[in-house]
């Protein structure tokens, strides 16, 4: 079933004249990421990682979008979501089940989403949720380059975003800003959940390797990091630590991720 | 869980705006036991003998849950030491209700035979116990359901948190235990409460 929908995606997707690389089409609503290495932050990460090219979501999911996926799928409706999939606080700022309402603008990022619906969302659409390195990884860019992780003025944009309250109702996510792939609002909109957030063993249980990540917490937790200088991708990474599956966070939402292949595993 | 210990730490170091919803401490308000079951997840896994298994199969029993992987030298086996450690507090008629799952984490090289040869080092009951090989994202699904965080950390080796979980025969999550090595008492006063009236307060030891 998912090869079908794949190869009628990919005849619509040529139908439509859409760019080709290689032998896989990128849609319009996703951009090329380019794979490399880059070194993430903490504990025993310190060797290079690769980051295989992988397509990306070039905006967020927006509250439109999430309405026609629940008016699709009741299960994911949040009078009737199962509790081990979504906590209660699940789209608590929509005004009904099929009613975004004022505090949820179409065009907006769709928040107070769990992990599961996220990936169930994307599931429906041949989507994948990019894993931690490919976020993180893709987030290195900004208008002009691909990592700009160096340049203090970056970083110190992003600190301030964090640092700001969130607005009571969220921009369009046309409005954010957007990178030299096409991808926007990875900085300045929302914190996005990835596929494999739990994979930080922060707990106190982890006897056998708790050293390794207990960096993210102590009081030397930056001074551990490969890039001390990178404190946005370290609350990053803490945040997601404080993450379980069902989860709903007022500024958390989420955006979808492809294998360049088509042995989408969402 | 730490996580509000952990979100106060990220609040203090400058995080806005962030309010999350603890997963557990709603779940007994649930009037639904089927929507909060992990029956629900779907997929099909390979147990120690080579046969497809449904975690629906094991509805109607309660379930000690674990997730590891065979050729961890420290950590796993110290977990089926402690399932080992409830189940033998148990009485025999007791233990019969109870479904044990070792739910693997390497699937690349905890093959059914792998699983059977590490069930085997603990003697176990091959009728309750199950040990799980499923595809890399059945395993995501899991983990994240039963609140257990993992990732490679080389060729060999993964970091995991060490979590047993009990489950109700509904499929619900009742009780946890993180950490290797913990008093069994919690987590037997769970299982006696959940096994049925009629068996469990004469048959104790």
């Amino acid at each position: 079933m998912k090869h079908a929908v794949l190869v009628l995606a990919c005849v619509a997707g040529f139908a439509r004249g859409e760019e080709a690389v290689g032998t896989s089409p990128v849609p319009p609503e996703m951009a090329r990421v380019e794979g490399g290495e880059y070194l993430p932050m903490f504990g025993d990460r310190d060797q290079p990682r690769q980051v295989d090219p992988f397509l990306l979501d070039r905006l967020p999911v927006t509250n439109a979008e999430y309405l026609r996926f629940v008016r699709d799928h009741p299960k994911w409706r949040r009078s009737r979501v199962s509790r081990l999939l979504a906590a209660e606080n699940y789209l608590a700022h929509w005004t009904g089940d099929l009613e975004p309402g004022p505090g949820a603008p179409a065009d907006a990022p769709v928040v107070n989403v769990s992990w599961f619906a996220a990936r169930a969302f994307l599931k429906a659409r041949g989507k994948r949720l990019p894993t931690e390195d490919e976020w993180e990884f893709a987030a290195r860019a900004d208008a002009d380059r691909a990592d700009a992780t160096r340049d203090p003025a970056f970083l110190a944009r992003i600190l301030a975003w964090y640092g700001k309250p969130n607005p009571p109702v969220l921009p369009a996510v046309s409005n954010a800003e957007t990178d030299l792939r096409g991808v926007a609002g990875m900085h300045g909109l929302v914190w996005e959940w990835v596929r494999d957030f739990n994979n930080q063993t922060v707990t106190g249980a982890a006897r056998n390797d708790a050293s390794l990540d207990r960096s993210l917490f102590c009081a030397g937790g930056a001074l551990s990091a490969t890039d001390a200088a990178n404190y946005a991708a370290f609350m990053r990474y803490a945040f997601r630590s404080s993450l379980e599956g069902n989860f709903t966070v007022t500024n958390l939402g989420f955006r979808g991720a492809r294998d360049l292949e088509t042995n989408i595993n969402p | 869980m730490n996580t509000p210990a952990i979100l106060t730490v990220i609040l203090g170091l400058g995080l806005a705006s962030v309010h999350a919803s603890s997963c557990c401490e709603h779940q007994e308000e649930s009037t639904d036991a089927s929507t909060e079951s992990i029956h629900q997840f779907d997929a099909s896994w390979t147990d120690q003998h080579g046969k497809e298994f449904k975690l629906a199969e094991l509805k109607g029993r309660p379930v000690l849950v674990t997730m590891g992987y065979a050729t961890c030298k420290f950590a796993c086996p110290r977990l089926a030491a402690d399932l080992l450690a409830i189940e033998r507090q148990l009485s025999p008629a007791e233990r019969s209700q109870l479904a044990i799952v070792f739910v693997s984490i390497d699937p690349e090289r905890d093959t059914p035979a792998a699983m059977k040869r590490f069930l085997d080092q603990y003697k176990v009951d091959h009728q309750r116990w199950h040990g799980l090989r499923g595809e890399e994202d059945a395993i995501l699904e899991l983990s994240v359901a039963l609140g257990i965080r993992y990732r490679r950390v080389n060729d060999t080796d993964f970091a995991h948190s060490n979590v047993l979980t009990l489950l109700s025969p509904a499929g619900e999550i009742l009780h946890r235990v993180e950490g290797l090595g913990a008093d069994p008492t919690t987590m037997l006063a769970a299982i006696r409460t959940v096994l049925a009236p009629d068996e469990a307060p004469d048959s104790r030891p």
